[in-house]
């Protein structure tokens, strides 16, 4: 459980969850690199608050690397509660995030689709993460593939739903070197 | 666990409305007259009760008039400050051509927008503005770059 919740507080939340305060948590040493993001071009429609990168759109962050050809930020109207933080955000096509967790682990994550949802009503936040492939969204572990169609990460609860899920393990080919390692079922 | 950058995406796209809007509001000084302008500079200000407090300033080295009632602008500089005086944003393009009349500004040249602490940075190659539809895009070669400022050490 605590992989689970490891592993996809770092592919989804980490990837694509949003913050109001550009404040990481400090980490001792160095300097923290800046995040960069590139793309062919780029769309902010004041009207709608939405914001598109499109076309080859890279971002390279320390923590994390995610490619798609489309990334979509909707803000919600002016004045309404939260409307200063992101209520969507859509990586869409060939979705590719890497990262490396629980000790410099690498993880490969890819998918058509990455959603970030955020909603507040009333005294109750709605945030979830759905990552969705066709046929399937996949994780790749030094320990295994996992695998399925539809996954949803809920920010709030810390809990996942996975729908039409298959899991898949295979031996790591290449010699890992995680003495704890063992199949990562993730469903 | 990480804070991420994608919260600064939204912010750009606030900060993208400032230089338009500024040189709309600037270049009908521009539009009294036919000749070629150097060393321009105009200023917008606040609504009451900050009437005093600069809102956006445009400069530009030179303004040229074009056929179709467009302005070839060299040098451009837009800043947008808060209320209480503080930089918030500054947009520079080495060239554009705004069009009063369709209150559009575009240009094939590079645009680079920063906020006030430069820690949030976007750059691109070609672009337009559309005033009435407040819409941007950038055309080529986007690059942003987004400077998180770490938390403050834990006291204990």
């Amino acid at each position: 459980m605590n992989r689970k919740f490891l592993l996809w507080s770092l592919i989804l939340a980490a990837a694509v969850s949003v913050s109001a305060q550009l404040v990481l948590p400090g980490k001792k040493g160095a300097p923290r690199r800046p995040t960069q993001i590139e793309s062919d071009r780029a769309e902010f429609d004041l009207g709608t608050r939405r914001a598109i990168y499109l076309g080859h759109v890279k971002v390279d962050d320390p923590d994390l690397r995610l490619q798609c050809e489309q990334l979509t930020v909707d803000l919600p109207p002016e004045g309404t509660p939260g409307s200063g933080r992101p209520n969507n955000i859509l990586a869409e096509v060939n979705v590719v995030i890497d990262f490396s967790y629980n000790q410099g682990q690498p993880v490969h994550a890819t998918g058509d689709r990455a959603l970030y949802h955020y909603t507040v009503t009333g005294a109750v936040t709605n945030e979830t993460v759905t990552l969705t492939g066709s046929p399937y969204a996949k994780v790749i572990l030094p320990q295994g593939t996992n695998t399925a169609t539809e996954i949803i990460y809920d920010c709030v609860t810390h809990k996942i739903h996975a729908v039409g899920a298959i899991f898949i393990s295979k031996p790591n080919l290449n010699g890992g070197t995680d003495s704890n390692a063992s199949p990562a079922k993730l469903f | 666990m990480q804070k991420c950058f994608f919260a600064v995406l939204a912010a750009f796209w606030l900060y993208a409305a400032a230089p338009a809007r500024a040189q709309l509001e600037s270049l009908p000084m521009l539009g009294a007259t036919n000749g070629y302008a150097t060393n321009i500079t105009s200023v917008v200000y606040f609504e009451p009760p900050h009437e005093q407090q600069v809102k956006m300033r445009m400069s530009g080295a030179e303004a040229l008039p074009l056929p179709g009632a467009l302005f070839d602008l060299k040098a451009m500089r837009v800043e947008k400050f808060s209320a209480d005086g503080k930089l918030e944003a500054v947009v520079e393009a080495p060239r554009c051509v705004f069009a009063p009349l369709d209150s559009a500004a575009s240009s094939a040249g590079r645009l680079a927008l920063r906020s006030g602490d430069g820690k949030f940075r976007v750059e691109g190659e070609g672009f337009l503005w559309l005033q009435n539809d407040q819409f941007l895009v950038i055309s080529n070669h986007v690059r942003t770059v987004i400077e998180f400022t770490p938390a403050k050490p834990d006291k204990s």
